[in-house]
């Protein structure tokens, strides 16, 4: 497995950007990921409405978290069954 | 407690991928007879995915290989062009062999076992249902509900693992 130290050796070499610049967008990047997995959580928990999670992060995260999270349950209940 | 077999399945590359590579793959066992087709052996082993001694040694797997012509008129008749290959042999294997539960998952793929009659079951209800034979403790059944998320290629919200954990406790 490569790591993340690679990782931002290729980046800089191909983007012609310095590792500095690659950093900062990586934790912009991260920030952003965190904060859709912090509002889907929030959803799930019922602790905001829909419309503010697709406010938030997009219709579309919020449909992938609920088919998910439909299908999590269903596995759940199989597994309890029989 | 742990030794009983549950009904036969067929199996789709995603459970054997992600359960694979979580290190889990035996627990499949608890299921007896897999019927694995032919192109999820293709996207699985021969793509390098997972190692053919580690599938094949497992003593419940049944190879299967299905006619084009046959899978192809059944993605007709069901409208499962969206699917990918191997999902599509699964689906025909359920419905030729009569098995009622597909392990698979691609959430496309559970909609139409859904439509088609077939129970959908993905790696984290294999994981939760060994746990609930006592094939392994609840500590690995966390981790390996977590390594889901963390370990494998499998892609799920992260608030999807924290609930199922929290679920899997209440059992």
């Amino acid at each position: 497995m490569v790591n993340v130290l690679t990782y931002l050796e290729t980046i800089a070499r191909e983007t012609h950007k310095t590792e500095s610049e690659i950093m900062a967008l990586a934790l912009e990047t991260g920030l952003r990921q965190l904060w859709r997995e912090r509002t889907l959580a929030r959803y799930l928990h019922k602790e905001i409405s829909r419309e503010e999670a697709i406010k938030a992060v997009g219709i579309d995260w919020v449909e992938l978290a609920e088919r998910q999270h439909q299908a999590m349950m269903e596995d759940l209940a199989w597994a309890r069954r029989n | 407690m742990g030794e009983a077999k549950l009904n036969q399945v067929v199996v789709d590359s995603g459970p054997i991928i992600h359960l694979s590579e979580i290190e889990v793959l035996p627990l499949l066992q608890i299921f007896s007879p897999i019927h694995l087709p032919d192109a999820v052996w293709s996207e699985t082993v021969e793509r390098g995915r997972v190692a053919s001694s580690a599938l094949s040694g497992l003593p419940n797997i049944q190879r299967h290989a299905l006619s084009s012509e046959d899978v192809a008129q059944f993605v007709r008749e069901n409208a499962l062009e969206k699917l990918q290959a191997g999902e599509c042999e699964c689906l025909c294997l359920c419905k030729n062999l009569k098995v009622v539960t597909l392990l698979t998952d691609d959430l496309a793929a559970r909609d139409a076992a859904k439509r088609l009659g077939i129970t959908p079951v993905g790696s984290l209800g294999v994981i939760v249902r060994a746990y609930r034979d006592g094939r392994i403790s609840l500590e690995e059944a966390e981790r390996c509900i977590s390594d889901l998320d963390s370990t494998s290629t499998l892609f799920v919200t992260r608030a999807i693992v924290e609930l199922a954990i929290r679920e899997l406790k209440k059992i």
